[in-house]
């Protein structure tokens, strides 16, 4: 028992230092205060109960009240439930069991999913201004140079197999390929018209 | 002779005039109010907190309740009672000591926590509220230093309203004799140290353990709790009986 309270603190805490730092978290409980959501992973044997409030959300291990919107799914759908197309789906798929307000669920979905975190000013609380902009400028650089590089190595490759080891054909040479087929296909089309010509007369 | 015996109680391991007991306790808390939430984080190596949540899982708190937090101190289980009772229910932190009273409520309004919540200046023996009048009662590492604990529980059992439950969370005795010894040896030659370096004060942490000892164990507070009338009473020991919450319902 204790371990499964080890475990919804851990939850709470990651809950809701996340929530600190999202621009829009308060905003979003306030929307939701006084709901109570209880959400049954199918991973594990027993559910946990979310009570939003204006200050925090607040996970329980068990709960005597009536909850909100009740929720059975697998982790794996966690993600698609922010889309409220596919919802319909996961129900059909029996990957989401849910009782009580549809909409309720999607706001709380929101609520765990769609954060406006700004890292550098999280950051700047730890380590200063000046070096959590260097290393957020670091890390922007390093994503880009990344891409670039990809880019490259993508182009680099496509040019070993189609120049290099002539495992595949290059663009002009499909390009140049295609041309002779439809040349070839025009021909055979034309002779099959003389054919056709040519043929009542043998008769 | 027998005149004495009943004037008299114990604090720690003192015996002490039964008047004066309160006034002892108090002096104690006075002194570590300031520093309570940095000791109990230390002391227990933050497993106090895990305690208080699962107490929280046996309250069967609902939004809308009334919930009166005995000797509730700092206020941890108030602060999450708040927030789940709502706007529509109503908390009461009452604590016999105006400095933890004070300490509480400013962390708590620091917190955010505010609108549903009262403070009270109380004693657990008279409480000062109507018959009938709480969903729930919690009582976590308080009951210990009631002088008159029967008292105490009448007058909870009074206050709680039928349906109701009473949490009683306090030290109790572990059942390993491995884990007693490693626990009175930690709590004798540790403890009254840390408590010298962090909150400057070596004795309310040696009466802290010594007031552990003199506590009744599990079967003997079921057994009070049963003789104030509360019925359907159970308990549940955490990390080996270091801990032990009871549980008991007004019907």
């Amino acid at each position: 028992m204790p371990l499964l309270n080890l475990l919804s603190a851990g939850i709470e805490t990651g809950i809701n230092t996340l929530q600190k730092w999202d621009q829009q978290g308060a905003n979003r409980r306030q929307r939701l205060a006084g709901r109570v959501f209880s959400m049954e992973l199918k991973e594990l044997a027993q559910p946990f109960f979310f009570v939003v409030s204006a200050q925090q959300v607040d996970v329980l291990g068990r709960f005597e009240g009536n909850p909100d919107v009740a929720v059975k799914l697998s982790v794996s759908a966690l993600e698609d439930l922010k889309d409220s197309g596919k919802t319909t789906q996961l129900i059909k798929q029996d990957k989401l069991e849910v009782e009580g307000d549809i909409q309720l669920l999607q706001q709380f979905a929101e609520l765990l999913t769609e954060m406006e975190i700004d890292w550098e000013e999280e950051l700047s609380h730890y380590v200063g201004d000046v070096v959590a902009h260097k290393l957020c400028y670091g890390a922007k650089q390093l994503k880009q140079g990344a891409q670039k590089q990809a880019c490259r190595l993508q182009g680099n490759l496509a040019e070993i197999i189609t120049e290099e080891y002539r495992l595949a054909p290059g663009p002009l040479e499909v390009a140049h390929f295609c041309d002779e087929v439809s040349v070839l296909a025009e021909q055979l089309q034309a002779l099959e018209m003389r054919l056709a010509k040519l043929e009542p007369s043998c008769e | 002779m027998t005149q004495q015996a009943d004037d008299t109680t114990h604090f720690g391991y003192q015996t002490v005039a039964t008047e004066d007991k309160v006034e002892k306790v108090a002096e104690v808390f006075h002194s570590v109010a300031a520093k309570y939430d940095v000791m109990n984080d230390l002391m227990s190596f933050g497993i106090h907190r895990v305690w208080k949540r699962f107490t929280i899982d046996c309250s069967g708190i609902r939004p809308g309740q009334k919930v009166l937090d005995l000797a509730g101190g700092t206020g941890d289980l108030t602060a999450k009672f708040s927030r789940v009772v709502g706007s529509q229910g109503h908390v009461v932190l009452a604590d016999i000591n105006d400095s933890m009273l004070k300490v509480g409520r400013a962390k708590l309004r620091d917190l955010g926590i505010e609108g549903n919540v009262e403070y009270v200046q109380a004693n657990a023996e008279a409480l000062p509220f109507p018959d009938n009048h709480f969903d729930l009662i919690t009582i976590a590492f308080g009951l210990r230093n009631v002088t008159d604990k029967d008292k105490a529980l009448r007058s909870m059992y009074r206050v709680l309203k039928p349906g109701g439950r009473l949490l009683v969370l306090e030290f109790s005795k572990t059942e390993q004799a491995l884990l007693s010894k490693a626990y009175d040896f930690y709590s004798f030659n540790i403890l009254p140290g840390m408590g010298k370096v962090v909150a400057n004060d070596a004795d309310s942490y040696r009466y802290l353990a010594e007031s552990i000892r003199m506590h009744p164990d599990q079967e003997t507070l079921k057994g009070m709790m049963q003789d104030a009338e509360f019925e359907g009473v159970e308990y549940f020991n955490l990390t080996g009986g270091i801990v032990a919450l009871h549980r008991g319902y007004k019907f």
